[in-house]
């Protein structure tokens, strides 16, 4: 799937890469980056943090720069109106200082505004993981973005891979799709060789598109208009017809004239045949929850 | 003097005056000064003894303290000063004094934009000859004091690209150091490492031994040459150190002459 994520940069994509001291992201951004210039996308970079040499500068010729560190208050505008070709892919080199100062929320609002834009191919986004430490806003962030990369050291330290990946990228049908890969790089700092340690997995996370789980069983829960038929026809043994439930009523509207509401012999019994045993416990009785018998070396 | 450091940092072939960002973290759980303090000093005496123009903005220690150690290193700083190669600021007393000693101001201070007040307060006592094409080194020490007055890390990092990105000299190295004991072992203070951690190029941590204190290993040294791209664990060396009068002593781990 990395190669699938890195490859072919979806329309109305959003790709967050997440990243550590451990293991650096930032050569997946720099082969993003390639990639989006192979296909003649315009680049569009959004440096929410300086550059303090030219190291932390990933874009090359053909990209567009824009600087807005410490102007949090008109970001959005100020992304807005750089955006000025079509299909353009917006890159946000690190985010972390950005989430420092600036809410969620407010970050959230701003990437909407990315995807709904008409000139907006993807977004791709950096995080350090180490700088970010309230889990809050990390989880919050997954649910942003479409595609997530998990960059993380190689469990074996003998491991002959530069990282290790968790990919998990949302469908358009509501699928969610995880991957969990190697890869190495070559001098140029680009993506040379990726292992997929375990095959990808597909799951369903929401419910089918109609909405009626009945439908998507696979065993039958519903009734024909037969069987339905059928099903109301049919008197349980143990359930009362409602005309002996009204008969019944009318003995208790009638009971509050002294008579006794069920006597074993009388007319009612017509009606309740069998009859009931009530037994009060008379002063005299010894009740003792110890067992008789228990003397008794059965 | 620290020649096993210059040898193991390849100044020969890499100089320090090429590196535009240097970060030094230390985990000291004693009191007083944290021991990465050795590493500034020699950084401060390496460049004032290459012509540097040097800028130390310390956020806890006097100036007497460095003055007393420099001069261990063979560097006047009072001298230095004296020829605008040296420049001391007290931010604690820079605040104090603006603030006319008064509680609320300086809580005022700290709470009403803290970065532009701080910032703009460092760049007037640097007040540079523009005419100088002299490089120029800038030191923030400690800067883990500033949470302690209550500045967030979000207003420390900003004041870090400010004061980096205001420098009007030709090339500039930051070095920040931060004390990780445990009574700042907050995830404030380890945001704030790992940030400035990631904008460097060059990155120390000094710890102690976790065996515990030793007469011939003072600790343990670790550094990290990041390149963005492709910085990972496997980059980092770590060494044992002990710490003489006037130099540092570096040794693979286990290689000590205690042990050997």
């Amino acid at each position: 799937m990395l190669e699938d994520l890195i490859n072919n940069l979806r329309c109305e994509s959003s790709l967050l890469i997440k990243d550590s001291l451990r293991k650096s992201g930032a050569c997946l951004i720099k082969s993003l980056t390639n990639q989006a210039l192979s296909q003649q996308k315009p680049l569009l970079y959004i440096n929410t943090e300086p550059l303090f040499s030219n190291r932390h500068s990933l874009g090359s010729l053909g990209v567009q720069n824009v600087d807005v560190f410490g102007q949090y208050d008109s970001l959005k505008e100020r992304i807005m109106s750089s955006v000025s070709s079509a299909n353009t892919v917006v890159v946000f080199p690190s985010i972390s200082l950005l989430l420092l100062s600036y809410s969620v929320g407010r970050f959230a609002k701003l990437l909407r505004a990315l995807r709904e834009s008409d000139k907006v191919s993807s977004v791709i986004a950096l995080m350090h993981t180490d700088v970010v430490l309230n889990e809050e806003i990390v989880d919050r962030l997954d649910y942003l973005f479409s595609s997530i990369i998990h960059v993380l050291l190689p469990e074996s330290e003998l491991s002959v891979y530069y990282a290790q990946v968790k990919c998990l990228r949302r469908k358009s049908n509501g699928k969610l799709e995880t991957s969990e890969e190697y890869f190495t790089l070559d001098d140029a700092c680009s993506l040379k060789l990726v292992h997929s340690s375990s095959s990808a997995v597909v799951r369903s996370y929401t419910q089918s598109q109609s909405g009626d789980v009945v439908s998507s069983l696979t065993f039958n829960l519903s009734l024909s208009d037969k069987e339905r038929e059928a099903k109301n026809r049919l008197h349980l043994p143990y359930l009362k017809k409602d005309s002996e439930k009204q008969a019944l009523l009318s003995q208790t509207h009638n009971g509050s004239s002294g008579r006794p509401l069920i006597s074993i012999g009388d007319e009612s019994s017509q009606t309740n045949p069998g009859g009931k045993i009530y037994y009060h416990y008379d002063e005299a009785d010894d009740f003792d929850d110890e067992d008789p018998d228990d003397d008794l070396d059965i | 003097m620290f020649e096993s450091l210059h040898k193991l940092l390849r100044v020969d072939s890499e100089p320090l005056e090429n590196v535009e960002f240097m970060h030094i973290s230390g985990e000291a759980s004693g009191a007083g000064l944290a021991n990465y303090s050795f590493l500034l000093h020699h950084f401060l005496s390496y460049f004032i003894k290459n012509s540097f123009r040097v800028c130390l903005v310390s956020c806890s220690q006097s100036l007497t303290q460095y003055k007393l150690i420099e001069s261990k290193l063979g560097v006047n700083l009072e001298r230095v000063a004296n020829e605008s190669q040296f420049t001391f600021v007290s931010l604690l007393t820079l605040l104090m004094e603006d603030s006319n000693t008064s509680k609320e101001k300086v809580d005022s201070y700290i709470t009403h934009d803290p970065v532009s007040s701080i910032v703009s307060a460092v760049k007037d006592k640097l007040s540079p000859p523009t005419t100088s094409r002299q490089p120029c080194l800038l030191i923030l020490d400690d800067l883990t004091a500033l949470h302690d007055i209550g500045v967030t890390t979000s207003d420390i990092l900003h004041m870090v690209c400010e004061l980096k990105s205001g420098c009007t000299c030709v090339s500039t190295i930051v070095t920040t150091s931060l004390r990780l004991s445990e009574s700042t072992h907050s995830e404030e203070a380890v945001s704030l490492d790992k940030q400035l951690s990631h904008w460097s190029e060059l990155l120390f941590h000094v710890d102690e031994l976790s065996t515990g204190l030793s007469k011939d290993v003072h600790g343990q040294l670790r550094i990290h040459r990041l390149n963005s791209l492709t910085s990972g664990k496997g980059d980092a060396e770590t060494y044992h150190y002990k710490v003489t009068d006037r130099d540092v002593k570096l040794f693979a781990v286990g290689a000590s002459p205690a042990v050997l």
